[in-house]
């Protein structure tokens, strides 16, 4: 059974997930994914969670809600709907071993991509 | 249309995505309803144009703090969602605190040793503007009482658009109403300093009648908090096969301290989430007279209703799964008894039907002064 699908929505999360503390969006909090889970929604939104588990140390039920959006990511990757940046990051790790692409030593990278 | 409230408040304050629509169609009650478009007001001045242009095109305005309210209070009706947690600054000195509406509690008892002592269970995630509107109480209610008696003066935008500042009685007129007549944007606080030294005992009892003898005669003024389990709940947190009272004392009075002592109480506030995940969706609050609280804990517990809560004010909080009938006749003994609906979750959508006439008549009355076009939190509370 998804962690989600246990999910109470008591909020109880919302300040210990970095994410939401600085953008202060409920949709952005792991309680707020959480509804769009049981929504079935496929956002790009699921990359927005730096997977940290902070929330699963401040849930009373003490779920792993990181385990179901990095499924949901998966997903996404199947069905053709991850980010931008996302693609590119995979493409460089695949063709140059990390995600910034080719990079001349002793340089930074161009452009940073993050997911 | 919403592209002039854009204009005025910024871009980034107002989003109608369907994914905002969906996280914001709920509260921590569960009770899904429908949002029309979020805001996140930075100012004073955002929430009044808000509110003037809710008004101007007939929306309804629903203020959100942390969305923790077990009553449905934060559920929009095809509403404007304002949610107040970027207006989150405030400022501390000595006993005194001036903060905004999404200031989050364990914020401001972070910074000094003088702390706004009400503490709700959601005490890590719960805004001051939220506090206000339910007139949360919490686990030392016994020993510091709700939120309005820490409050000196209030901010609030009102229904028309008005700057109202509110001290003494008139504080009434908004705390505890949930935002039916007015919204939040600045309160001044009294803050207290919790005792240095504090312990806990837990005392186990198979029937209520000890239990109730006991908490009667712990009626001291070393007692910061008390707490009643019952049997079901203990079980969930560890407490073993018994009905419980959990005593917070100033000092070392009690057998558990320090970290243990905190353990206890994290547990504790993690009641309402494991209650819910067996089922019992539906969290009530009724306040009970002390001389009556035996008679109501009876029949709950003949009724095999799952209940803890802060006994030594009378608000308890028995669990029910959706659509229990037994809902309705705990609250038809709980007009029996002389209790009030709500002790402290507020009235929101799910506890109308059984508000007294009183009530209603009064809060009418203070709608026709503050909001007489019915812009905010509507179909709310009456």
């Amino acid at each position: 059974m998804a962690e989600s699908t246990k999910c109470t929505e008591c909020g109880l999360c919302r300040t210990a997930c970095p994410v939401f503390d600085i953008m202060k969006v409920e949709t952005l909090s792991p309680r707020g994914k959480v509804m769009l889970l049981k929504e079935d929604v496929k956002d790009e939104i699921f990359y927005a969670c730096t997977l940290c588990k902070n929330c699963t140390v401040a849930c009373p039920l003490k779920l792993e809600l990181d385990k179901d959006f990095k499924n949901h990511r998966a997903k996404l990757e199947e069905d053709n709907k991850t980010t931008d940046a996302y693609k590119v990051l995979i493409d460089n790790v695949r063709k140059y071993g990390n995600p910034f692409g080719k990079v001349e030593e002793g340089k930074l990278p161009k452009e940073l991509f993050c997911c | 249309m919403i592209a002039t409230l854009k204009e005025k408040i910024g871009d980034e304050n107002i989003s109608q995505k369907e994914i905002d629509k969906i996280s914001y169609s709920s509260d921590a009650s569960r009770v899904r309803g429908i949002a029309d478009s979020i805001v996140w007001p930075r100012t004073l001045n955002d929430v009044r144009t808000v509110i003037s242009y809710a008004k101007r095109h007939r929306i309804n305005v629903v203020p959100r703090g942390a969305g923790t309210g077990l009553a449905g209070g934060a559920v929009p009706q095809n509403s404007i969602v304002m949610d107040m947690g970027r207006m989150n600054r405030f400022a501390v000195k000595d006993d005194k605190a001036i903060v905004e509406p999404g200031a989050v509690l364990d914020d401001i008892n972070s910074v000094s040793e003088f702390v706004l002592p009400v503490e709700p269970g959601s005490h890590s995630v719960c805004t001051v503007g939220g506090m206000i509107a339910t007139n949360a109480a919490g686990m030392r209610a016994l020993k510091y009482g709700k939120m309005i008696d820490w409050i000196d003066e209030l901010h609030v935008i009102d229904g028309n658009g008005r700057l109202i500042k509110a001290k003494g009685e008139k504080i009434k007129d908004f705390c505890g109403l949930e935002g039916t007549t007015g919204v939040v944007v600045r309160a001044r606080l009294k803050l207290a300093k919790l005792p240095q030294k504090r312990s806990t005992s837990i005392f186990s009892y198979d029937a209520i009648t000890p239990l109730v003898e006991k908490f009667n005669s712990l009626k001291k003024e070393n007692v910061l908090a008390m707490e009643f389990i019952d049997k079901y709940c203990s079980r969930l947190i560890g407490l073993g096969d018994s009905n419980h009272l959990l005593v917070e004392y100033e000092g070392d009075e009690g057998s558990i301290k320090d970290e243990e002592s905190r353990k206890v109480w994290k547990a504790r506030d993690g009641l309402y989430a494991s209650i819910s995940s067996k089922g019992y969706i539906i969290a009530e609050d009724p306040q009970i007279p002390l001389e009556s609280i035996d008679k109501f804990l009876y029949w709950l517990q003949k009724n095999d209703v799952p209940t803890f809560g802060h006994i030594g004010i009378g608000v308890v909080h028995p669990h029910f799964k959706k659509d229990s009938k037994l809902v309705e006749e705990m609250f038809a003994v709980v007009k029996k008894l002389k209790g009030s609906v709500s002790g402290e979750h507020g009235i929101g959508l799910l506890k109308k039907p059984y508000v007294g006439q009183e009530f209603i008549d009064r809060v009418k009355a203070l709608k026709a002064v503050y909001d007489p076009n019915n812009v905010l939190n509507g179909g709310k509370v009456i």
